[in-house]
């Protein structure tokens, strides 16, 4: 499929002339494609890394904070800790803005707006240490998942984007220049048969000329 | 916008202690869950816990397919984790750049 000639396409010098335009213009775009994708990835490496950094630390923070808090469930009683829990500060409105990286909008948080140190509203002498500790813990913890939230948001946006241009870049390099080299390389022939055929035929009609001049 | 989990109970505690804004602890109904916060606008981040995303598992690659930009949602470990749990955004990576990114190989 991929060398086909374009259907269509009258075998003339004007034609080639746009065939040739089209595929010097597919060339281009096919190389800041290319760039573009290259870019893309090495931007994208940079975040896995991070993402994958950030992970790994949210995850032993979490862990030791649902031990913190099995703890505190088990001093306390679950239902005490339940209401404990409802007795807390809000963390506030999170804002995301919209950042550019080549391109493509990834979202960046606002965290001036963040409380990430809510206060706790419960009694300190129905609770225990326990449950500070874990309200410490997952404190930290929820931070880390909100930085891994906004790394996945990048992370998210520039795979979609780079699966995107991979295609666009496939597109090109596999089907669409190919058929425009096929299409102006057969035109090319017909062009130069056709003055093949010319030129021969004025040969012919200078030798019939001169045939009968002699004659 | 809000923070919103869903989870398992001792998690869905803990991150109450820590503020998080809304947090629903599923009882057999997680995909209407799921489905009633992913049409919500108000919401930024989703925290959802690994055994309760791999039960909605085709929910969840659905919504990450569409390329919708929020809720972000980030697949955390819960009280129980699971065990070789491939979170969604990785096997997005994995798709993206056509292998299994390996950290030594950075």
């Amino acid at each position: 499929m991929s060398g086909e000639v374009i259907a269509g396409v009258k075998p003339t010098r004007m034609e080639l002339l746009r065939i040739r335009k089209r595929l010097e213009l597919a060339e281009k775009g096919h190389k800041l494609l290319e760039d573009k994708r290259d870019a893309l990835v090495e931007r994208f490496f940079r975040s896995i890394k991070e993402r994958d950094k950030i992970k790994e630390e949210a995850r032993e923070i979490l862990g030791r904070a649902i031990e913190a808090l099995i703890d505190a469930e088990m001093i306390m009683g679950t239902n005490r800790v339940k209401i404990s829990s409802k007795l807390v500060e809000k963390i506030g409105e999170i804002e995301f803005h919209r950042e550019n990286v080549m391109g493509v909008k990834v979202p960046r948080l606002n965290r001036d707006k963040l409380n990430l140190k809510s206060r706790p509203l419960y009694g300190f002498s129905d609770t225990c240490l326990r449950l500070d500790e874990a309200k410490k813990l997952f404190e930290k913890a929820l931070e880390k998942l909100i930085d891994l939230a906004e790394i996945d948001g990048t992370v998210k946006a520039l795979a979609l984007e780079i699966e995107k241009t991979k295609r666009r870049v496939n597109v090109l390099e596999n089907v669409l220049i190919p058929r425009l080299q096929a299409t102006r390389k057969r035109i090319e022939m017909l062009l130069e048969e056709r003055e093949r055929e010319d030129f021969f035929r004025r040969k012919r009609i200078k030798a019939i000329l001169e045939r009968r001049n002699v004659s | 916008m809000k923070i919103v989990a869903i989870c398992d109970e001792t998690t869905a505690m803990g991150l109450e202690l820590a503020g998080v804004h809304e947090v629903y602890v599923p009882e057999g109904d997680e995909r209407e869950i799921f489905h009633d916060i992913i049409s919500r606008d108000d919401v930024g981040i989703m925290f959802i816990t690994e055994n309760i995303a791999k039960s909605i598992n085709r929910e969840l690659k659905e919504f990450f397919l569409q390329g919708k930009e929020f809720p972000i949602i980030v697949e955390i470990p819960g009280k129980e984790r699971v065990e070789g749990y491939i979170d969604n955004i990785s096997a997005l990576i994995k798709r993206a750049v056509g292998v299994s990114v390996d950290r030594r190989a950075l």
